[in-house]
């Protein structure tokens, strides 16, 4: 059964065409409009999200920043799979994100079906959190 | 040290991969566009949206800056989208996307011959005839694209260092992604 997943986008267009998206497929969308919101959500969701769909140009908190945050939460928390969604191609943020535990990265704009195939296969291949 | 004839080279260089940009990502958006060449003077009048990205890498710094009317952005959001009259806020976001996709675009072109600036996040006005002041510095240069449902302004804003320079060919970086793929790490 498709999980929870979560969008971290400061466009509200994108964030509506990932939701859009995800939500005919079965999945329950949440969504944040930049890193700092999404750690504020990631302490309230429950379940915690299966995916994350995350932007990396955003004010208050980008996504690379909000990466490291995740990664500095320690062995106690299980990191769900994220897929950065950018306009951003610079192999080096991508070799970033990558070393922070990024999962994939899809540069804007992104075609539904490519999205939701990259959310479709990380979302069975995640280990099971509780 | 570079001549200002070199700098205006690389200023046109970096405007080719704006305008190829722009007719590439608009039409994917559903709204084809042509590059207007001999561009009468600037003129939105009534309802405008305005957005504008800055960027900086090491030796160049600038802005890109989008400007067209309220009628052609609601025309650039996605349809499946436009199921409520769209509201000022709306509009300012999607206009700010779309000038975060072009100045990715040209950021692309540039990482592939060594440069990467880095971006801000959009700033968005709304408001009625539009105008903006001449640069006193650096270059600038605005290009129009023409649509069935207005004109859209593109400004490039860009201040070179004396040693900036733009390295020859694509080469450096043979495999780099393009917008729309997917890389699965
Ligand atoms: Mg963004």
């Amino acid at each position: 059964m498709p999980g929870t997943v979560m969008i971290v986008d400061d466009s509200q267009m994108v964030r509506k065409q990932v939701a859009r998206t995800l939500l005919a497929a079965g999945f329950v969308v949440v969504e944040a409009q930049d890193g700092a919101d999404a750690l504020v959500q990631l302490s309230s969701v429950i379940p915690a999200p299966a995916l994350i769909v995350l932007d990396v140009n955003m004010p208050k908190m980008g996504g690379i920043e909000f990466l490291q945050s995740l990664r500095g939460r320690g062995p106690g928390f299980a990191m769900p799979p994220v897929v950065m969604l950018t306009t951003e191609g610079d192999p080096k943020l991508m070799q970033q994100a990558k070393a922070l535990g990024a999962k994939g990265w899809i540069i804007k704009p992104f075609r539904s079906e490519m999205l939701l195939a990259a959310v479709q296969k990380l979302t069975e291949t995640a280990p099971a959190t509780d | 040290m570079r001549t200002l004839v070199e700098q205006g080279q690389y200023f046109a260089e970096i405007q080719e991969y704006l305008v190829k940009g722009s007719l590439d990502l608009f039409k994917s958006y559903g709204l084809p566009v042509e590059h207007a060449i001999g561009a009468p003077s600037l003129h939105i009048g009534g309802p405008s949206v305005m957005a504008v990205i800055g960027y900086a890498a090491t030796t160049v710094r600038g802005s890109l800056l989008l400007l067209t009317s309220r009628a052609v952005v609601a025309a650039l959001q996605p349809a499946e989208l436009r199921d409520e009259p769209p509201t000022e806020a709306a509009l300012r976001d999607v206009l700010g996307e779309f000038c975060n996709m072009l100045v990715g675009r040209m950021k692309n072109r540039l990482v592939a011959r060594g440069i990467a600036p880095l971006l801000s996040t959009p700033t968005t006005i709304f408001g009625d005839d539009l105008k903006l002041p001449v640069p006193t510095s650096g270059m600038s240069a605005w290009q129009r694209f023409s649509s069935s449902a207005g004109d859209i302004h593109v400004r490039l804003d860009a201040t070179f260092d004396l040693d900036f320079a733009l390295p020859e060919g694509e080469s450096g970086a043979p495999d780099l992604p393009v917008e729309g793929e997917t890389v699965l790490f």
